[in-house]
């Protein structure tokens, strides 16, 4: 055993926990399930030595013990006051440290919002009829139609997609209906799109498999 | 007797055991990887825009680059990371690595690292501390976060090996984000959430924003490139592979894309197959009324 190199034991431990998840395919067995409670228990240590390692003792033990920001220890008792929920008489504790954060996340949202959406409204206002210019300066009427359609199929997208979405009255009338109407088979066309990128992110996590399977185990893929 | 036979079509089909669909699956996979069978790759504009985006960067600033996959989106961001990396390294520019969404990513990404650095044969090019740096995993909680956008020493106080962020070279005089701080660009290659994270923070700071994205997170990701919030989108392992043809170095994501290609035109065949099952018993059953 001690002449095998490290990644070479790596490598066989991937090829053999590999091997046993992808075991689930032909059918339901034991050897998966082991293999399944082994990553999820090993997922789990792992992630409460990361927490203590890079959060609490990184970011609290560390400013509070060495650094001496005797401030730190607040986060203490509020973290403590968490617990206060499984004590009737101390409850209201634990409610007064939710309704913290409850504010923090709202006054973050509308941050949120500015950073996020904000640009993307200002970025829907489209003109209608656009002008390109081709690479040798003159006025290319190809390319001018074909922009000019994307932002009309834009805002014919934004506006019915809109109105089905409108639910502050009953949508009645032809005009709204065949508009809504429209707007559903667009979303249709929009997920169909998503699926069909989520079916590529699938096959791609299948082929990185294989490929880990065959280039670095088995070395039939140079 | 056709009706009869329509039917047993789509019982057929209708009953196909799985495994022989995986099989199926694994084969057309397989034989393309193995044999180097590959479809035409065609480069489309968002890893255009990427690429023209990094080929601009100043040389003076720094890149940050948000580095959130893991063991379970590798397929698709490591060769975009790689690619990534050796683009950086191509054009002399330094680079900082943090990782906000899984802590298992920094050693992830410090091994792809060191493979684009072989790759470029770049071992005096790209030194650990005066050409880049990795800064370690951080909770990317919003509180963290706001305070990294505002001022990154306030934030990161050490890289990963503990030195102290003024002791290292890359990093001195390195405070801010946006077009005329010391920060010019963050590049997020993402299999997580974190995408978001960074428009709400960065976004107020008119930083230049990159996305490498896998495959299911690209769809969300356009009305953003759209909008002008991210100046370039690398999608999945075809993203990779297309970055890869515009370096002129196809690597990992150009030979996986062999096996993507062919796996695509397995489950078309697989979908036209079951449809046209249930078209033909359809007209037949039509018929015989």
């Amino acid at each position: 055993m001690s002449g095998i190199p490290f990644e070479v034991v790596v490598i066989w431990i991937g090829a053999i926990c590999t091997l046993a998840l992808y075991s689930v395919l032909y059918k339901e067995n034991p050897v998966y399930r082991l293999f399944e409670h082994i990553f999820l228990g090993l997922a789990i240590g792992y992630g409460l030595y990361v927490t203590w390692r890079d959060v609490i003792f990184a970011q609290w033990w560390r400013p509070l013990f060495r650094d001496h920001y005797w401030m730190w220890i607040f986060a203490l008792v509020l973290g403590l006051m968490y617990l206060a929920i499984y004590n009737k008489r101390l409850s209201w504790m634990s409610r007064l440290v939710m309704t913290l954060m409850m504010g923090l996340a709202a006054g973050l949202a509308f941050r949120k919002f500015f950073g996020q959406y904000v640009p993307q409204i200002g970025a829907s206002f489209k003109p209608l009829a656009v002008t390109v210019n081709g690479p040798d300066g003159l006025f290319d009427p190809g390319r001018s139609v074909f922009a000019s359609f994307t932002n009309v199929l834009f805002v014919v997208c934004l506006l019915t997609v809109m109105t089905y979405f409108f639910f502050s009255f009953e949508q009645r009338g032809r005009a709204v209906t065949s508009t809504a109407r429209l707007g559903r088979w667009i979303m249709m066309i929009a997920f169909g799109a998503m699926f069909g990128s989520t079916v590529m992110a699938r096959m791609s996590l299948f082929i990185g498999r294989l490929d880990f399977l065959f280039r670095e185990w088995l070395h039939m893929i140079k | 007797m056709q009706a009869r036979s329509a039917t047993r079509l789509e019982q057929m089909i209708g009953r196909l055991d799985r495994r022989i669909v995986y099989l199926g699956l694994f084969l057309f996979t397989l034989v393309p990887l193995w044999s180097k069978l590959a479809l035409p790759l065609y480069v489309t504009d968002p890893p255009k825009l990427f690429h023209k985006t990094v080929e601009e960067l100043p040389q003076d600033k720094l890149v940050f680059i948000s580095s959130d996959w893991d063991a379970g989106s590798q397929a698709e961001n490591r060769p975009q990371f790689i690619a990534l990396i050796r683009h950086l390294i191509r054009r002399n520019l330094k680079f900082a690595i943090i990782c906000i969404a899984y802590p298992t990513s920094v050693q992830m990404a410090q091994t792809a690292i060191l493979e684009a650095i072989e790759l470029e044969n770049a071992k005096d090019r790209c030194v650990y501390g005066r050409d880049w740096v990795n800064l370690g995993y951080k909770p990317g909680e919003e509180p963290w976060l706001r305070t990294f956008a505002a001022s990154i020493p306030a934030a990161v106080k050490e890289d990963i090996e503990g030195t102290p962020l003024e002791q290292i070279p890359v990093m001195k005089g390195v405070r801010n984000f946006g077009p005329d701080a010391q920060v010019s660009t963050m590049v997020n290659v993402t299999g997580s959430i974190t995408a978001e994270k960074w428009y709400q923070f960065l976004t107020p700071t008119k930083v230049k924003m990159l996305i490498g994205a896998t495959a299911v997170m690209a769809p969300e990701q356009y009305p953003y490139l759209d909008s002008g919030q991210i100046s370039g989108l690398l999608t999945g392992m075809k993203g990779a592979a297309e970055y890869e043809k515009l370096l002129g170095a196809p690597a990992h994501g150009t030979a996986m894309m062999a096996g993507q290609s062919f796996a695509h035109l397995y489950i078309l065949l697989l979908i036209l197959l079951g449809n046209l099952s249930l078209v033909v018993g359809w007209w037949q059953r039509r018929r015989l009324r």
